[in-house]
């Protein structure tokens, strides 16, 4: 048995870094830039020292817009420091696009292995700067059985604007409501560095499970 | 969703950079009266080249409301006073969040420009962040690309060239050593300058147009791509000049430079 | 021993387990070929082609290209505003083998004003690449594809308006060898046909730039080889030995036209049709769809200038279609003997008239029997086999017999002064009447030696040797 062990760890280990090594070439939505984030430390003591240290130059962090979710509560992106995002854009009266991206997320989230599970946190941020005020966004979680670990963010028209910006989302407001938008899930690291974006619907989760994975 | 309590103290801690520039004292003006150096336009209708609508064969008119905007392209030597105010804006300085590396290289250093002939050039090798925060600073803002579209619509003055016809010869020619000075181009009949033949503009909101990298595909939307309820379409498919610029916005990220791209402010009345 | 079978079916299971597992994770290619090692393409301008690929392996292949928008010779005294893939119009030739795979860099030159992309006919994916290749002014792009299918095939920007910045400039051509190769030839070159749009019209001199209006109408002022007119034309020409076999990489980019692609001069011994796998062989012109190809391959067995047309051929001579290939060597008159004859043709009347001067040779070479025979099949198959027969029979009631002929063999001159001054009106051979007109052939004194001591020894003809010395008496009426 212990010599099973000797065979099997070495080649575990073999298949899941060429695993790795092949998601890595189909970043295809970044450009080769991302750097690992610092590696965070669990203890207070060790957030208080990461406190110091400066953001990384890519950390979408260095945004210091305000936002609301879905408690009232008011945030900025950089409260989430620590943990590991996936993040999109979407709008609560979406009638296509956005419920199919809020399921690919929730494929992800069941997916996800135990280990990280306390770490991901899963955030939809509206692009209806009107109507998704946050009694509606919390009404919206609950009727889509989103859980405590869903972060969902109300922001003013510029605080869009800007993170639709970092995220190389595109959208326009369109008549009665609606909007046109990209279809983009985002992985941040611990310091909210662009680390996997998916473009897309009806996502395989795995290339994002692998990432997370590795953060 | 507790999460964020616990770090709330963090945001207090030092060493995060603010990248929010204090505003310049704003340009106050009795309501209607343009600012100094800027343009009053008037409200209006135009019919916007690339639009979301129900029937891509039907051009549609948007209603443009009254706004100010920069006569001139912003130049070198105002954005270097925006610079030595805001020195995180800095060529040294920025994060590469916000800028590529391709940032302000045209000037001699972080707080130089180094050549005389550009200092009333259009500043270029911008982002669209450096930009939006310059704006912001002067207590302006980026103007829309609907604002943009529209007031650049307008005819030339004094030239029998059409507007299209400026544009393509611009396209035409390779770009130039140095930009010319800002404002020597040509003017509009609204008294803007230099709308087009001189640098691209960013404009506030240019990641709305819901288009790809292959402009092929762009009349049917992919609808797995982009969520949109109706579909995109050019309103004049002749209309060479007008696909170039949107190409142009559709291939850049907010945090690109361009060596001929810069920008003007707006403000609301 | 238990032990051991119990550790290797868990091995296995776990293996069995992680293995598809990691399908969806790694979400790769097809048919992922083991890498044998990565290179740097070599890239060339037209008229000029790469080497063939030398390997046999897989290989990673690194292509770059730079986009460039700057003024150029469209024709003498004209220029344009080009956009272009690496400084030329046409683009880099790029030349790959079957399975690799290709790293693509796009670097957009900082002082161009507009975005750019690639659509490479040669990638199996959207766009062909123009979607991830997206590339803003002083940027640069990458992305990957492997090299499924082989072929020629033809690459262009695809950046809105498309037409446009097919119409300035950008393409050219990628070549897929097949795994295998393909079959050794002595010279190949890269040809592009494309159109320009101009404003100011054909010929114009000055800075001229592109046309909307006449691309719509599909109304090119210059149809062109190798971006320009004349770009290989005269000094310029492709240079081949007379000998050599030929092989032509011919893109099609239009961006409207088709071509009717003509060598003239040239039978093509085989056509790759479209660029792909079916060959056709003896072919006269080969039809190019715009955005298509064709690999097209000929000996060249003559000296000469050999003239590449659009045989659409207004578009050659009044709009520049035209390109050279220029095959230097000697002679081959067993293939081509070059002009035998100009008299004036009159179908009626009985007066056979030259409008050049006769030749007089100065110099009469000595030939033996044998040179005579040999030299002179050829001429008569080239002149006299057309009424008289390759057998000599003639034919019956138009033509007489020149085998066995009594008329012939019976004449002072041995036929000479037939030949050198036509012959009309009634005659009797071998017993039958004949009333026609021949006419003067343009024949040098040698040459008509040889033809008639060709007539008169074959087909159970005995007449001897005829000399260029006896010729030239008939000729000056001795």
């Amino acid at each position: 048995m212990k010599n099973t062990a000797k065979i099997i760890f070495p080649l575990l280990i073999l298949f899941l870094q060429g695993c790795g090594n092949n998601t890595q070439h189909n970043q295809s939505r970044r450009e080769g830039n991302t750097e690992p984030g610092q590696g965070s430390d669990a203890s207070g003591q060790g957030k208080q020292l990461e406190a110091i240290k400066e953001l990384p130059q890519e950390s979408v962090y260095q945004m210091t817009e305000e936002w609301h979710d879905q408690q009232g509560d008011t945030i900025q992106l950089k409260n989430l420091r620590g943990k590991i995002p996936v993040l999109a854009m979407v709008f609560t009266h979406c009638e296509f696009a956005c419920p199919r991206t809020i399921a690919d997320m929730k494929k992800i989230s069941s997916e996800i292995p135990p280990d990280k599970a306390s770490e991901v946190i899963f955030v939809l941020v509206s692009f209806d700067t009107e109507r998704d005020q946050p009694q509606r966004l919390k009404e919206f979680a609950e009727m889509m059985g989103l859980k405590d670990n869903w972060l969902l963010l109300h922001g003013d028209e510029e605080a869009v604007r800007m993170l639709s910006m970092l995220l190389d989302v595109k959208y326009q407001k369109q008549a009665g409501g609606y909007f046109a938008h990209s279809n983009i899930v985002t992985l941040l690291n611990k310091e909210g560095v662009i680390v996997r974006q998916e473009e897309g619907l009806g996502l395989n989760p795995g290339p994002m499970l692998s990432a997370i994975s590795g953060l | 969703m507790r999460l964020q309590i616990g770090y709330f103290l963090i945001l207090f801690a030092g060493g995060l950079l603010a990248f929010h520039a204090p505003p310049e004292r704003s340009p106050q003006t009795p309501s209607g009266k343009a600012p100094e150096g800027m343009i009053r336009i008037p409200a209006g209708r135009y019919t916007p080249f690339y639009s979301v609508n129900n029937d891509a064969n039907t051009k549609q008119d948007v209603a443009v409301k009254s706004f100010f905007l920069d006569d001139k392209p912003v130049t070198n030597a105002e954005f270097l006073t925006f610079v030595k105010a805001n020195p995180q804006w800095a060529r040294s300085r920025i994060p590469a969040l916000f800028a590529d590396s391709g940032y302000l290289k045209h000037w001699k250093g972080d707080l130089e420009i180094g050549n005389i002939q550009i200092e009333n050039s259009p500043v270029s090798n911008i982002s669209w962040f450096a930009a939006n925060a310059y704006s912001k600073w002067k207590g302006l803002r980026l103007p829309t690309l609907q604002e943009w579209e529209y007031a650049a619509n307008a005819a030339p003055t004094g030239e029998n060239k059409s507007v299209k016809e400026i544009i393509l010869a611009w396209y035409s020619q390779p770009s130039r050593k140095t930009l010319p000075v800002a404002g020597s181009v040509f003017r509009n009949e609204f008294g803007l300058y230099d709308m087009h033949g001189s640098v691209w503009e960013w404009v506030y909101d240019f990641n709305s147009i819901v288009m790809g990298g292959d402009s092929r595909s762009n009349s049917a939307v992919q609808r797995e791509l982009f969520c949109a309820s109706a579909a995109f379409g050019a309103a004049d498919r002749e209309d060479y000049a007008s696909f170039m610029r949107f190409a142009f916005r559709g291939s850049l990220k907010a945090r690109y430079t361009v060596s001929n791209l810069g920008f003007r402010c707006a403000k609301d009345l | 021993m238990k032990r051991s079978v119990i550790s290797i079916t868990l091995t296995l299971a776990i293996l069995a387990f992680v293995l598809p597992g990691c399908g969806p994770y790694a979400d790769e290619g097809p048919d992922r070929d083991s890498l044998g090692g990565f290179h740097k393409a070599v890239l060339t301008d037209a008229p000029e082609v790469p080497p063939p690929t030398d390997y046999s392996t897989t290989q990673k292949v690194i292509v770059r290209l730079e986009i460039v928008e700057k003024i150029m010779r469209l024709a003498d005294g004209v220029e344009y505003s080009f956009w272009t893939f690496g400084g030329k119009v046409p683009g880099k030739f790029i030349r790959i083998r079957e399975g690799d795979y290709v790293e693509f860099f796009l670097d957009n030159h900082p002082d161009n004003k507009l975005p750019h992309n690639i659509d490479l006919h040669a990638v199996t994916g959207p766009g062909g690449g123009a979607e991830a290749s997206m590339t803003a002014p002083g940027h640069t792009t990458q992305f990957t594809f492997k090299a499924i299918n082989p072929g020629l095939f033809v690459y262009h920007c695809a950046t809105a308006p498309v037409g446009m910045h097919i119409a300035n400039g950008m393409y050219g051509l990628i070549l897929v060898e097949p795994r295998e190769g393909l079959p050794p030839v002595d010279k190949e070159f890269y040809i592009m046909q494309s159109e320009f749009y101009t404003k100011e019209g054909f010929g114009k001199p000055g800075l001229t730039s592109f046309d909307m209006q006449k691309a719509l109408d599909e109304n090119p002022d210059y149809v062109v080889f190798n971006g320009s007119v004349g770009a290989n034309m005269g000094d310029k020409a492709m240079q081949v030995n007379v000998g050599e076999t030929v092989r032509l990489y011919v893109g099609n980019i239009g961006p409207n036209l088709v071509s009717s692609f003509h060598v003239i001069g040239e039978i093509f011994d085989k056509v790759y049709v479209e660029g792909g796998t079916l060959i056709n062989e003896n072919v006269q012109s080969t039809a190019i769809p715009a955005g298509g190809s064709a690999i097209i391959e000929f000996k060249c067995e003559v000296p000469g200038t050999l003239t590449i047309v659009d045989h659409s051929v207004f578009r050659a001579f009044n709009k520049g279609a035209l390109a050279q290939i220029s095959v230097n060597g000697n002679e081959n008159p067993e293939v081509f003997t070059g002009k035998q004859r100009d008299a004036v043709y009159l179908p009626e009347g009985s007066a056979v008239q030259s409008i050049t001067p006769e030749r007089e040779s100065a110099e009469i070479p000595e030939r033996s029997l044998d040179e005579h025979l040999k030299l002179g099949k050829v001429l008569y198959e080239g002149n006299c086999a057309a009424c008289h027969q390759l057998s000599g029979q003639g034919l019956a009631g138009a033509f007489p017999p020149l085998a066995n002929s009594d008329y012939l063999m019976a004449r002072e001159d041995k036929g000479a002064g037939i030949i050198l001054h036509g012959l009309s009106g009634k005659i009797v051979v071998n017993g039958v009447e004949y009333d026609g007109i021949m006419p003067q052939m343009m024949l040098s004194n040698d040459e008509i030696a040889s033809v008639l001591t060709y007539i008169r020894n074959t087909w159970g003809n005995q007449g001897g040797l005829v000399t260029a010395e006896e010729v030239s008496a008939v000729r000056l009426g001795q």
